[in-house]
């Protein structure tokens, strides 16, 4: 059952993503794409969550991707990029927090600034682990706190307001993904430590769930 | 560090715009206040002012690279008009020296990132 708050604020929002994000996405197009040229070709690929398919022009060709989103409207958006991509993208309307896969299912899971508005980060993360296979990799483009002055007061100070409208800017992420029950493999810092691109594996011998 | 030449001039326009804005918008309140009160006010205001301006610019060089040092920037400008009460009386200067200031916290931005950037591998 989805977060239906949370779908609300994204189906709103979905009219204008594109405009809003189109200076971002110009941005981080290089560096999402050198992020998700670690896909591989074979392998079982989630990407959560695909929003209006901004990110689609940034993948590799020829994939195999099953791609959620909790918005009904942005998927409705995402629809020609989904069409006009050289591989095979299967969209479905998912919660992140009540994943519809079988267990250790995936071999690689792909965000890009996701976890900066899911509702309950960490709830997500071990969402995302219960399904990806052990010694998976999960790969992140993400947004965060920092933990340097005077960045992370700024941060903080402008967080109830961006909250209202859109993510949250301050949070720790990373140590999210370790909460969660990853195995942090490499940070990589894109603008201070604030954008940045985060790998992880889920350890071998992990008990299922 | 960015090097596409369409960011720097873009995050150079934003930054001075978005500080020259705040210590404009500081300016307007009323004089006579405690300086500290003025101080503070003024910071609100021209913060504000910036948070409300800055999605334009975010529409065309980026996000938080320009919502970072652009709120870092109008936070100091906007203190401007209470700590040089004088040049309330020449909006150019004062517009000058807030578009210098939006440019200097860019430059720190920049510096800070140079020591921040890049990989670091765990376990």
């Amino acid at each position: 059952m989805a977060d239906e708050k949370t779908q609300r604020r994204w189906d709103g929002t979905a009219l204008f993503y594109d405009l809003l994000a189109h200076g971002a996405e110009k941005r981080w197009g290089p560096a999402k794409r050198a992020l998700f040229a670690r896909m591989r070709s074979g392998g079982r690929i989630l990407f959560a969550a695909l929003g209006t398919g901004l990110d689609i022009a940034c993948f590799p060709p020829g994939m195999e991707i099953v791609a959620i989103d909790i918005s009904p409207r942005m998927l409705a958006r995402a629809a020609p990029r989904l069409a006009d991509y050289p591989g095979r993208i299967e969209a479905r309307q998912m919660d992140i927090l009540d994943l519809d896969f079988p267990e250790d299912h995936f071999d690689q899971i792909f965000t890009a600034c996701t976890f900066c508005s899911v509702p309950d980060p960490v709830r997500g993360l071990e969402s995302l682990r219960r399904v990806l296979a052990p010694g998976g990799e999960l790969a992140m483009f993400e947004h965060t706190g920092s933990r340097y002055l005077p960045f992370n007061w700024l941060l903080d100070m402008c967080n109830p307001l961006c909250r209202h409208i859109g993510p949250e800017m301050n949070r720790d992420t990373v140590g999210n993904v370790e909460k969660a029950g990853f195995d942090v493999v490499s940070v990589n810092h894109l603008f201070l430590d604030v954008v940045k691109t985060i790998t992880a594996r889920k350890p071998t011998g992990t008990p299922r769930g | 560090m960015e090097k596409r030449p369409y960011f720097i001039i873009g995050d150079l326009i934003s930054n001075a715009a978005a500080a020259a804005l705040a210590a404009w918008v500081a300016s307007l309140l009323p004089t006579g206040w405690p300086m500290a009160v003025e101080m503070v006010a003024g910071m609100v205001l021209g913060m504000l002012a910036v948070l409300l301006v800055s999605p334009v610019f975010m529409l065309f060089f980026g996000a938080l690279e320009v919502m970072v040092p652009t709120m870092l920037g109008s936070m100091l400008a906007s203190m401007l008009p209470s700590m040089h009460p004088v040049l309330r009386e020449d909006m150019a200067h004062m517009l000058s020296w807030g578009a210098g200031i939006g440019v200097g916290c860019w430059l720190f931005t920049q510096a800070a990132h140079f020591f921040v950037r890049g990989e670091r591998r765990h376990g």
